[in-house]
């Protein structure tokens, strides 16, 4: 045993001798290193490379922190040493920790690299700065990555400095190729950094080459230029040249106000160059305009003068600006042509174009003479042309609009000669006058019409049968014909009750046409006023129809009570109770009730609404509960509770219903017409059998049928009593065959109390009682 | 039916006896049919129906003959020869 063991002790002890003496040396090294005795403490550090885990590293760092303490040439030496004890790293070798300093090494290392290329500046900087770039993009990185990023950034603004000088150097040889080559250069260096002024000054001074090789520009040629770049100035100048050489008159005039708006003299002679310029180009359009006139003069008329006139808000506007003088001139051309283009659609049956035309004109509802173009043109466009939905509303809207106008009529009027000595009423005329009484032409009167004192109303009721029958013998499919004629109706109503309801001061339109050249809030304004003291209705009414954007407070109201009216008719006409229930608030209907011709509006639709419907259907039990619904929007309407009781009398009569059903309908009709003689007579028929039911045992809802009796029995009408002969005669029939004991019995109870009767004979005292009570 | 002043071929301006010359000329001229000449006639001596054929009329806005555009001032001299591109040269400004 002894002997087996000595060798195993004489080991172990061996071992940790040894290892007892690596770590006295790697101490020592390392109190050494401290002490920056760093030959001795490297020379310790490489006896132990095999021995000692962290030799390796350590001797790296030794190094590492011996550079800091050197010149720049021997650090380098030093960093570079640390670099490649990575070769001394074995198996047993923390790795990790010698990455840590190979890390700093390196940083250390690129560093120094990036200040000696700063500090020498020999003509190999810009090989060197690239080096160090790539050496940084080599290595690995973990720790100092931020570091690392920021030392790049500093090596590529240097080399990016270097490709600019380079470049400025070639630009100024001339050899624009090879500058812009290294501006590129630069600029491709920090495209990381395009805001750096570096990265912004090669940008520019690579554009000043492009335009100094006149080189076609792309479209934003400046997007992305700094204009407070000491090189920008020269840039903008140089490229508004350029446009002013391309033609681009109003690109560079917007170039110099914003970027050249100096005093220098070079930046003076370029803005008088662009005035110079603009006038030459406007020179080319006055004198385009001159040929028109010429064209004019001489009676030619066609396509290019169509396209000129298309044109001419555009020419006035460029010209005008430049030669404010002409304005005058100018502006008189659009009624000129105006007139040609005009007479030139008439003469070709283009008259589409004619609406068009008068349509496009400025402010053209105020003009009479317009307003009256427009109305024939609207008149022979339905005549000779096909149109859409949409033709067919700006044109049966601006006719309307026209005819109705009473000061266009005046406006024809006086561009007639009349010689047989006629005088003119507006008497009877359909437009609103009461304003223009005051300054009436001497032929114009609103004395009563004679043979002599001709009516202006004749003329416009002739002109708008004329449209009407024009209108109706449209070649067209029968919806939208009658779509048409609905329209027109509806703009005519809705041009008569407004004409009827305000003094115009101009030229009244029609809903569409004030909608679509937002004439409507005049109106508005003109009907709140209600200087004619109208009803007030009225004047809501009218305005409910020019309330477009809802704006106006004072016929908002107006205009929800009519919406809610419309969707109660709705919901009727779909039979949707829900819908119907929605709509028939107490609120809805208290805000119907204060217009009472809305309230009277509604009592006619809720009517017709049914009418249609029982056509439809009339045994619809499914509609009395829709018009018990629809009652209590119109609780005091006679003919509609007419109608409901009505209803029910029909199915009760035209069809069979259990006793108990038919009772409870026809009281519901007996409720909201008790004088009614068939509701009467029928409610006597049903409660006549059941009470039968109750004395035969075979009622199933004798506490309801008894409630219903109570109520009748408390709202008896005098039509009711009249004709419950049915009942007395039960009554007599009932108590006649009952025997003597029974009638004495019941008789008795009168006077001992019902407890002496038996059920029997209670339930037949009860009915008797009953139809007693019923029939007094 | 054509507006009877087409028809005629006479302005709004024309007297009654305009209108009847008018008639005599149309009726020579044959450009449209007798009978609707006739109408053309029988409507402008009708002052309510000559009403609705002024309406149907197309009318011309007021408007002045035009007169040709004269600028009546001369172009400077300033030409985009004088302009120098390299005038505005910033090549030799220190490096920012």
């Amino acid at each position: 045993m002894k002997l087996y063991l000595a060798p195993i002790v004489v080991s172990i002890a061996t071992s940790f001798f040894r290892r007892a003496k690596v770590n006295l040396h790697f101490n020592r090294a390392q109190e050494l290193m401290d002490s920056r005795c760093f030959s001795e403490a490297q020379e310790i550090f490489s006896t132990l490379f095999d021995d000692h885990t962290e030799a390796v590293a350590k001797f790296a760092e030794c190094l590492l922190l011996q550079s800091a303490y050197a010149d720049a040439s021997v650090a380098l030496d030093l960093l570079q040493q640390a670099l490649s004890a990575r070769c001394y790293l074995n198996s047993t070798s923390d790795v990790e920790m010698y990455e840590i300093v190979e890390e700093r090494a390196n940083f250390r290392l690129t560093k120094l690299r990036f200040d000696q290329i700063i500090k020498n500046n020999d003509p190999s900087r810009i090989k060197s700065l690239e080096e160090n770039i790539s050496y940084i993009d080599s290595i690995r990185k973990k720790e100092l990555i931020n570091d690392f990023e920021k030392l790049k950034q500093k090596n590529q603004l240097s080399l990016a400095h270097q490709y600019f000088k380079l470049g400025l150097y070639e630009e100024k040889r001339n050899s624009l190729p090879q500058a812009s080559k290294l501006y590129g250069k630069a600029m491709e260096t920090l495209r990381t950094q395009v805001s750096d002024k570096i990265f912004q000054s090669a940008h520019i001074r690579l554009k000043i080459c492009k335009l100094k090789c006149s080189i076609n520009l792309p479209g934003g040629f400046l997007s992305g230029i700094e204009p407070t770049n000491p090189y920008a100035e020269e840039l903008y100048y140089r490229y508004a040249i350029r446009l002013i050489k391309d033609g681009q008159i109003t690109r560079a005039e917007k170039i110099v106000k914003k970027y050249l708006n100096g005093r220098k003299a070079n930046l003076v002679k370029l803005r008088k160059v662009i005035d110079q310029e603009k006038k030459k180009k406007a020179v080319f359009k006055v004198n385009a305009v001159n040929e028109q006139i010429e064209l004019l003069h001489a009676g030619i008329f066609d396509q290019k003068t169509i396209n000129f006139y298309n044109e001419l808000p555009t020419i006035i506007a460029d010209l005008i600006t430049i030669f404010p003088g002409l304005s005058g001139q100018l502006e008189e051309f659009k009624p000129l042509f105006f007139n040609r283009l005009l007479s030139y659609y008439y003469e070709s049956n283009q008259y589409d174009r004619a609406v068009d035309l008068i349509l496009d004109y400025p402010a053209f509802y105020n003009s009479p003479t317009l307003m009256k173009n427009l109305g024939n043109a609207c008149l022979n466009f339905i005549s000779n042309h096909d149109l859409t939905e949409d033709n067919y509303r700006i044109t049966i809207s601006s006719f309307l609009s026209a005819t109705f106008a009473d000061e266009v009529m005046l406006d024809s009027l006086a561009d007639t000669v009349w010689d047989d000595g006629y005088t003119f009423t507006l008497i009877d005329s359909i437009g609103a006058v009461n304003e223009l009484e005051l300054d009436l032409p001497g032929n114009v009167n609103c004395e009563p019409k004679s043979e002599t004192n001709i009516s202006i109303g004749e003329a416009q009721r002739l002109l708008l049968s004329q449209f009407e029958y024009l209108l109706q013998n449209q070649n067209i499919d029968i919806p939208l014909k009658n779509a048409v004629i609905s329209y027109y109706n509806f703009e005519k109503s809705v041009l008569e009750l407004v004409s009827a309801s305000i003094p115009v001061d101009g030229i009244l339109t029609g809903p569409y046409l004030a909608k679509k050249y937002n004439l409507y809030p005049k109106i508005l304004r003109k009907l709140e006023k209600n200087e004619w003291k109208l009803d007030e209705e009225q004047i809501l009414e009218a305005g409910s129809f020019y309330n477009f954007d809802r704006s106006s407070d004072f016929f908002n109201d107006y205009d929800d009570a009519k919406e809610t009216i419309q969707t109660i008719i709705e919901a009727i006409a779909n039979q949707d109770l829900d819908a119907l229930e929605e709509m028939t608030t107490e609120e809805n209907i208290e805000l119907i009730q204060s217009y009472p011709r809305l309230l009277a509006d509604l009592e006619d639709s809720i009517i017709k609404a049914f009418h249609i419907l029982i056509g439809e259907d009339s045994g619809n039990e499914d509609l009395l509960p829709l018009m018990e619904q629809a009652s209590t929007a119109v609780p005091e309407s006679t003919k509609f509770n007419y109608l409901y009781s009505n209803y029910i009398c029909e199915l009760c009569t035209n069809f069979e219903w259990d006793d108990f059903d038919g009772l409870d309908m026809i009281w519901r009709a007996y409720q909201k017409n008790p004088d009614n003689i068939n509701v009467c007579r029928i409610l006597v028929h049903y409660l006549n059998n059941n009470v039968i039911d109750i004395l035969n045992e075979e009622a199933s809802e004798v506490e309801e049928i008894f409630r219903i009796v109570g109520w009748i029995n408390s709202h008896k009408s005098a039509t009711f009593r009249q004709n419950c002969e049915l009942l007395k005669e039960t009554q007599n029939k009932i108590w006649n065959s009952q025997p003597k004991p029974v009638q004495n019995a019941i008789n008795a109870s009168f006077e001992y109390g019902d407890e002496i009767l038996e059920d029997d004979l209670l339930i037949l005292k009860v009915v008797m009682q009953t139809l007693v009570m019923l029939c007094t | 039916m054509n507006n009877p002043y087409i028809v005629l071929g006479i302005s709004q301006n024309a007297t009654k006896q305009e209108i009847l010359r008018a008639k005599m000329q149309a009726m020579k001229d044959r450009k449209f049919a007798l009978k609707e000449i006739h109408e053309a006639e029988r409507i402008l001596a009708t002052p309510v129906r000559r009403l609705v054929a002024d309406f149907l009329f197309p009318s011309r806005i007021k408007s002045k003959r035009p007169k040709f555009l004269d600028l009546g001032q001369q172009l400077d001299e300033t030409n985009i020869t004088e302009l120098d591109e390299n005038a505005m040269d910033t090549i030799n400004i220190e490096i920012p």
